[in-house]
């Protein structure tokens, strides 16, 4: 009786084992897609940087393991430390113009105006443009010579300028134009924060006496704070990233190294110096730099942001 | 304190007129109810006595001072929203210590001031909770102290029970007509909930489609209705409409529906009637003023238990003539079957007959229009 017991008992659970092996396949067949474009294009790349790093290697002659001298030599060269200067240069003027403007043309556009959809595409439009086709029309702009910046600065009595081609200005032609073109992306993600606001909050705060500036003091920016924290993080993580527009308006470095970045530092030493190895050191050193940098905002910002 | 008066106030959006030509007088010190089913113009009148929306015609008045230009920040009104619009990020302790900290008051008085209210609406162990962590009840209790927290003149409450369960609705409803009295303010609430108007308010007036159908006691528009609309609107279960006409035998007046349906019709009431045979009329009269008689013979009317519907502490029983039903209200413990042939007998004094074209009411005055003398009911 017993043993009939146990043995039906026995031939259940290999029975609910069986079922959860197959669910278990059907589940991971499902995934398999997308775990498998992030595994070959994500997490390996990734590994092999870290890998990388510990190497010397110029694609020709075999790799020849070094240990951590690729990171020392990085801390020894001068042009380290004048990218890094250059990057904090973009990330502190880029990053708090773009936020500021980003938030006062939401702020705008939030108002009950007629043809949103138009405007909010018209600021759309920079951040689907590619990157280089709106590098290219703004060097037209910036040239000392037939630019149309420097004509139209000229019945104002300024300039001319020489723009991209000033080490001390390089920098912050690069700065506006990404401003302009990054403008967009933040504005739509303020608009949506915006509009999600519960309208009866206001009239509520205008019953309790709160004049609109209190309004935007006491309602707003609290009930926006999420959407704020987001683009402040994403806007670090992009902003130190930056590469292209830098490639295209002023290639080389730009004058006197003026708009060398640690990004434009990584193509240099891999795809003109063919030092992989110190490349790849370099790549990992600004990962651990955003990543540290994300932890610390989250460390002090997350906080203050009011989740509903 | 203030006596709150509406004159001919009209607003309207675009092509839709939400608000018709409404006169209100408003007493200082008590309750009055907006009653009317959704789209009816309520939550509008509300939100123009709170300034939030500002009347396309007419002038309202707090006491003697027109406020029509005043924006909400100066009308010292307090408003509790159906969805309370608390402040997500506040504690309820911010929520209501808002109202004051814009005014400027000092810490200690706001402190004191936020203590004194949440003592009288009894939400002292809150204080720290933000809303997300609240229920609606409470949610709601905290939304009444900052809308009383600055001493208002006037409190709006804007549907106030609908978001709250059957249970809590009656304790909430016993609860703000507990605070109102002890704080003896002036108190405008909008509902369309017939039952929740009567018994919070001590004036209901009903609104349908934005316009004033009628204005008066509780106690006024359930035996006076105006109108149709206010006589089935009101009233739980809902007043029995015949539709008949007027029939005359031997000097006397009848009301005849149907081949089974004849009632004599009260010499007072048929005072105001047109003395025409064959005038099409609506009689109405409530289920409770209907009783069953076991002299099926001398009953004035007879019919067959249709349905009959336990209610807990009463029955309703429904009889069918031909395709108009009447329901008759009996205690629980009546004994009654499905199917059984019953007397009724109706309560003449309380018979009311309305004419089918314009639903207005034909027996007694229409005292219960007393809202505005100029104004002439839809």
């Amino acid at each position: 009786m017993q043993d009939a017991y146990t043995l039906e008992a026995k031939a259940k659970r290999r029975r609910a084992r069986k079922k959860a092996v197959q669910r278990a396949l059907v589940g991971y067949t499902f995934l398999t897609p997308a775990s498998a474009i992030m595994i070959f294009f994500i997490f390996i790349p990734v590994a092999m940087a870290f890998y990388l790093s510990l190497f010397e290697w110029d694609l020709i002659n075999p790799m020849r393991f070094v240990g951590l001298k690729n990171y020392a030599r990085i801390f020894k060269s001068q042009d380290f430390f004048i990218a890094v200067r250059n990057t904090f240069y973009f990330v502190g003027v880029q990053l708090p113009l773009d936020f500021c403007i980003s938030l006062g043309v939401a702020l705008l556009l939030n108002q009950k105006i007629r043809g949103l959809s138009f405007y909010r595409t018209v600021f759309f439009t920079p951040v689907v443009t590619a990157t280089v086709a709106v590098s290219a029309v703004w060097m037209w702009l910036y040239d000392p010579f037939d630019g149309l910046l420097n004509y139209l600065l000229s019945f104002v009595g300024l300039g001319p300028y020489r723009w991209l081609n000033d080490p001390k200005m390089a920098m912050l032609s690069v700065i506006i134009m990404s401003v302009w073109k990054g403008l967009g992306y933040n504005v739509v993600l303020f608009l949506a924060g915006l509009q999600n606001i519960d309208p009866s909050l206001y009239e509520a705060a205008a019953i309790d006496g709160a004049t609109p500036r209190q309004q935007f003091w006491y309602i707003t920016l609290p009930q926006l704070s999420p959407t704020m924290y987001f683009v402040l993080i994403m806007g670090v993580i992009n902003s130190f990233k930056v590469f292209t527009q830098i490639d295209v308006m002023t290639p080389g470095g730009g004058p006197l190294k003026s708009t060398l970045v640690i990004v434009y530092l990584i193509y240099q030493q891999a795809f003109n110096s063919f030092r992989f190895g110190e490349a790849s050191a370099l790549s990992v050193l600004l990962s651990l730099f955003i990543l540290l940098l994300t932890l610390l905002q989250r460390l002090f910002l997350e906080k203050r942001v009011h989740y509903n | 304190m203030a006596n709150v008066r509406l004159k001919n106030i009209t607003k309207r959006f675009g092509s839709v007129t939400a608000v018709n030509n409404v006169c209100l007088d408003i007493p200082h010190g008590k309750v009055t109810a907006l009653l009317g089913p959704s789209g009816c113009g309520k939550t509008t009148i509300l939100l123009m006595l709170a300034g939030i929306y500002k009347p396309t015609e007419g002038e309202i008045y707090f006491d003697d001072l027109q406020v029509n230009g005043i924006p909400p920040q100066l009308r010292n009104v307090g408003l509790v929203f159906q969805s309370y619009a608390l402040y997500p990020h506040m504690t309820a302790f911010e929520n209501i210590a808002f109202p004051l900290k814009l005014k400027k008051l000092p810490k200690a008085e706001i402190q004191k001031r936020v203590e004194e209210i949440a003592e009288v609406v009894q939400i002292g162990d809150l204080l720290d909770r933000k809303p997300g962590q609240m229920s609606g009840g409470q949610q709601q209790r905290v939304a009444l102290c900052r809308a009383l927290v600055k001493k208002p003149d006037l409190l709006l409450l804007d549907e106030p029970l609908s978001n709250l369960d059957a249970r809590l609705r009656l304790e909430t409803r016993a609860e703000i007509k507990r605070i109102q009295q002890e704080l003896g303010i002036t108190t405008i609430l909008v509902t369309h909930d017939q039952v929740e108007a009567v018994t919070m308010a001590d004036q209901v007036a009903v609104l349908k489609a934005g316009v004033l159908q009628q204005y008066g006691t509780p106690k006024e528009l359930l035996e006076q209705p105006a109108n149709l609309f206010v006589a089935s609107f009101l009233g739980d279960p809902p007043m029995n409409l015949l539709q008949g006409e007027l029939e005359y035998q031997e000097g006397r007046c009848y009301f005849r529906s149907g081949r089974s349906l004849r009632l004599p019709v009260p010499p007072l009431a048929a005072k105001g009637l047109q003395k025409s045979p064959g005038q099409k009329l609506i009689l109405g009269i409530r289920p409770e003023h209907l009783t069953i008689t076991w002299e099926r013979g001398r009953a004035p009317w007879r019919g067959k238990v249709f349905l009959v519907e336990f209610l807990g502490r009463d029955k309703l029983l429904d009889f069918r003539f031909g395709d108009q039903s009447l329901r008759v209200l009996v205690p629980a413990t009546f004994p009654v079957e499905r199917g059984e042939v019953l007397g009724i007998e109706p309560q003449v004094e309380h018979l009311h007959i309305f004419d089918p074209q314009t639903g207005l009411a034909l027996t007694g005055p229409p005292e219960g229009l007393r809202a505005c003398s100029d104004h002439e009911p839809a």
